[in-house]
């Protein structure tokens, strides 16, 4: 016989065989031996979990020649024909190609002929979702009143796309995603059956990877045992799958535990040259914190989609971190995991969120910190008062990494101990930043230290080298920031200037505060904070004042111009003539 | 006309030539037509004497036509007219005026969905027809309905599930009757429908499960909520929607406390805040969980959750199980 795949050879042929749908099965059994067979049903759910499977066992039940009968004989004239398709009253529609009102008329004017051979007429309507508004209607005209020998399966993906009015002429019958356990259970069976060797820990990942649905499933079995042959090993299921052993996001907590940042680094450059992908790692890494997270708030394995020798390690390990941590993790994680699909160069980040994970402290529960506070002396409250809004009084690191270099011009010392916790009471309330760990390793920290004073002559003659920078980085960021003009320096903050047209501009620009940053860093050396405005905010805040108070027409042409306007008229050798509007002339 | 005084007299012979059914409870109408086609056109000749015809294809005179004409070995002949309100304008005053005059022979049947009945149309035809209205049930009303209904075929379901059934579907009558069907299939020889049959298979449609997910919040037990929560999600709950049914809920939790704050009975806060008295001694006993400031707190996490998921870069589920853990240890996070 030729060769079948997995999927279609273990398609159920009875509704015993089908898995994990006890309620749809159960009931359409017992509504079948007391003859209380309604007109239409629905059957919704998610893929390949036996909608369509499921529709064709009632077919038959309802026609096999012993029946009606809960279980067909599968090997009857009519059986055998709806099973092979081609029996000419179970009509299967495809309510995706065939959604128009003429295919529905069609159906209406061929439901009045008596079945031929079997006992009912049965369309089964596969997607009816995709059905058109007219055909819905001219559908609901016939469920409204169906002949007595025709029976409706419809099967749908997406119910909340059919109409009230049908739903409320159907039975509606939900099917639910298989449950993991079942479906290793079923791939189990079929590897017993089929002559196939496979280890649990694969057949995990195989169920894990399928979500829910038992066709796909079953297609991946299909698909490894070509990649693998008739032996299994979990090994080849990870390289087939390029998904990362569980082991390694051990390992990875492990070091996280040891606070080793040398082997760290080590970890990600073996995980990529072992040519895993990095968001593949950064999400298995997410389902590994929050396994810990959960075994650790709930001590129940239940909750754990793993095998059972990885609960009790999930266990065991999470009892070294503490709730608040994991949640910081996370939150760090996945903030990194956003920001990898935009990067240039992922690897650089995924070392820097390595390294975050790292150097994170151990948290302080916030009853610590109020303590604390309500310690500190009423200057030190000021000071704090006085330091950018942006920066939280708890330590917050996956803020920090967006506000790279929002703090003031701070300074970490290169020898800065790693291990040493901050202490709170002198020190502002800081994690070390992002920015900081690359001060504080080695090397980077000596060319920092040369360091001009900063003033604003020196961005402004700096500007074009500076824009120039950006343009490398990202070519649209450069073009709107030219736009712009710094005006002013003080305490560290660097205002640009927009006009006031130039909205858009400043959006885009404001969007790519840390590129700008890291392109400022390189020209001057040093980190500043960066505030945007546009002009006529500039203008309220005090330089331009007195122009308000001047009447409007006699406000001196110059200052009054927009630069576009003005290198238009300087093109085009132009001059204004009137106030109200800007006409050029050459 | 009540749909209920109409069914009393139909059984007891009484009928006029124009029926005109309007509301909408479907079921009743369906039925309502149904009790006058089995009663005057025998199955035999249905195809005779029996017509149906859709307001918004139809013309009105082919209508007023088949009317007139005779019925085929029979004495009555029934003419329906589905989507009355459909008809166009002119199409309907043709039918008003055979009304005035309608033939002795014919009984013509009238449906429309809910419609102003102060219309010109509809005020002459209450003239003429005898108007049959068919409203949905009131809260009340339904269990008794349910009951009847599943007496009637011969088995009995308990109160309880009744009111499951109807928090959890609403008071149309076609889907409570439909279910209702489901779970008589689904029991089998059992002769009493009681509450675990209705959890076990109605359950795993969608609301129960928010419903589940509402207690194990109330009863502040993490893991049973996030059992649940993944029980939801593989049954295909959109995430966003189960954030704003958590907001629904704690936003009950803290208008049950304001209000009880201010000494208003269990019932009365029942009325107010419209909880089904199914749940009501629960929800009040739930709201004794969580304090008014941390429900504030609460609100505050549910706006991040859906922040979160809308612009969604984390995975659905581990924003929702942080929320969970949120809301239950009340531990401030990132």
């Amino acid at each position: 016989m030729a060769y079948q795949v997995l999927a279609l050879k273990w398609r159920p042929s009875g509704f015993d065989q089908v898995v994990a749908q006890d309620h749809v099965t159960q009931t359409l059994k017992n509504a079948i031996t007391s003859n209380r067979i309604a007109n239409a049903y629905l059957f919704t759910g998610p893929r390949g979990v036996g909608k369509t499977t499921t529709a064709r066992i009632f077919a038959k039940a309802l026609n096999c020649k012993e029946g009606p009968t809960p279980n067909p004989c599968n090997h009857c004239s009519i059986c055998l024909k709806i099973t092979s398709g081609q029996c000419l009253d179970v009509l299967e529609i495809d309510g995706a190609s065939n959604r128009g009102i003429d295919e529905i008329r069609n159906l209406r004017e061929n439901i009045r002929y008596v079945p031929s051979s079997a006992k009912f007429k049965i369309y089964i309507v596969d997607e009816v979702h995709m059905l058109t508004t007219e055909a819905f209607n001219a559908l609901l005209k016939t469920l409204e009143e169906p002949p007595p020998h025709v029976r409706f399966i419809f099967a749908t993906t997406e119910p909340h796309k059919v109409p009230a009015t049908i739903l409320s002429r159907c039975q509606r019958f939900d099917f639910k995603r298989i449950p993991l356990e079942r479906i290793i259970g079923q791939l189990k069976l079929i590897c017993d059956n089929e002559n196939i060797q496979a280890d649990d820990e694969s057949l995990l990942l195989v169920a894990k990877k399928a979500d829910g649905s038992l066709r796909d499933a079953e297609s991946l079995l299909d698909q490894l045992v070509s990649f693998c042959g008739p032996e299994i090993k979990v090994d080849e299921v990870l390289k087939a799958f390029s998904a990362v052993s569980q082991d390694l996001y051990f390992q990875l907590t492990d070091i996280i535990l040891a606070n080793d940042i040398r082997t760290g680094l080590n970890f990600v450059d073996n995980l990529i040259s072992a040519g895993h992908d990095i968001n593949e790692f950064l999400m298995g890494l997410i389902e590994h914190l929050r396994n810990l997270l959960f075994s650790l708030a709930t001590e129940d394995k239940k909750l754990l989609e793993t095998s059972e020798n990885y609960k009790t390690r999930y266990l065991e390990v999470s009892g070294k971190f503490t709730q608040e941590d994991l949640l910081r993790m996370i939150q760090i994680v996945s903030d990194t995991e956003f920001k990898i699909k935009k990067s240039p160069n992922p690897r650089v980040k995924l070392e820097m969120c390595i390294f975050t994970l790292l150097k994170m402290n151990r948290s302080v529960t916030l009853t610590q910190v109020i303590e604390q506070l309500s310690g500190l002396k009423s200057d030190t409250v000021a000071d704090l008062k006085n330091k950018p809004s942006g920066v939280p009084v708890t330590p917050q690191p996956s803020q920090h990494a967006h506000a790279v270099a929002r703090e003031p011009g701070q300074k970490v010392s290169g020898q800065a101990d790693q291990k040493k916790k901050p202490d709170y009471l002198n020190q502002p309330y800081f994690e070390p930043s992002v920015s900081e760990i690359h001060e504080s390793s080695p090397g980077v920290a000596e060319e920092i230290s040369a360091q001009p004073t900063l003033t604003i002559d020196l961005f402004k003659t700096k500007w074009q080298e500076i824009i120039a920078n950006v343009q490398k980085r990202r070519v649209f960021v450069s073009v709107f920031l030219k736009e712009g003009q710094p005006v002013q320096f003080s305490e560290n903050t660097l205002k640009i200037e927009f006009h006031s047209e130039n909205g858009f501009q400043l959006e885009a620009v404001k969007k790519n505060r840390d590129l700008i940053l890291q392109a400022i860093q390189d020209i001057v050396g040093s980190t500043v904070q960066l505030e945007f405005i546009k002009s006529d905010q500039a203008k309220k805040n005090g330089e331009m004042i007195e122009e308000q108070d001047m009447p409007h027409n006699r406000i001196p042409v110059q200052k009054k111009i927009d630069p576009k306007v003005k290198r238009l008229i300087d093109i085009f050798e132009g001059e204004i003539l009137t106030n109200g509007g800007y006409h050029g002339k050459t | 006309m009540k749909y209920q005084d109409f069914i009393k007299e139909i059984l007891a012979g009484k009928f006029v030539p124009v029926y005109f059914f309007y509301g909408d409870e479907i079921y009743f109408i369906d039925e309502g037509v149904g009790k006058i086609e089995s009663k005057f056109v025998s199955s035999s000749s249905a195809n005779f004497n029996r017509d149906v015809f859709y307001g918004e294809e139809a013309d009105a005179a082919q209508i007023v036509n088949t009317a007139f004409s005779i019925p085929m070995m029979a004495t009555q002949r029934v003419v329906i007219v589905k989507n009355f309100q459909r008809l166009s304008q002119s199409g309907k005053e043709l039918i008003v005026k055979y009304c005035n005059r309608p033939s002795p022979q014919t009984i013509l049947v009238l449906i429309a969905e809910n419609v102003d009945m102060r219309k010109k149309v509809y005020v002459a035809l209450k003239k003429t027809a005898q108007v049959v209205e068919c409203k949905s049930l009131y809260d009340a009303q339904v269990p008794v309905f349910i009951r009847q209904y599943v007496n009637d075929k011969g088995k009995d379901i308990r109160l309880s599930a009744i009111h499951l059934l109807q928090a959890k579907l609403g008071n149309s009558l076609n889907e409570l009757i439909n279910e209702t069907d489901k779970l008589m299939s689904f029991v089998s020889d059992k002769q009493v429908i009681d509450v675990t049959d209705v959890e076990e298979l109605v359950g795993i449609s969608r609301n129960y499960n928010v419903f589940q997910l509402w207690d194990a919040l109330g009863a502040r037990n993490l893991s049973k909520s996030l059992l649940i929560l993944r029980q939801m999600l593989e049954t295909g709950e959109r995430s966003v929607g189960i954030v704003t049914s958590l907001t629904t809920y704690f936003l009950r939790l803290w208008r049950i406390r304001s209000l009880k704050s201010q000494n208003v009975s269990n019932s009365e806060v029942g009325k107010k805040l419209r909880i089904h008295q199914f749940f009501l001694q629960a929800s009040i006993k739930q709201a004794q969980q969580y304090s008014t400031k941390e429900i504030k707190k609460i609100m505050r996490l549910l706006l991040d959750a859906d922040i979160h998921l809308k612009s969604s870069y984390q995975s659905q589920r581990v924003v929702l199980e942080l929320l969970l853990l949120q809301i239950v240890t009340g531990k401030k996070s990132i």
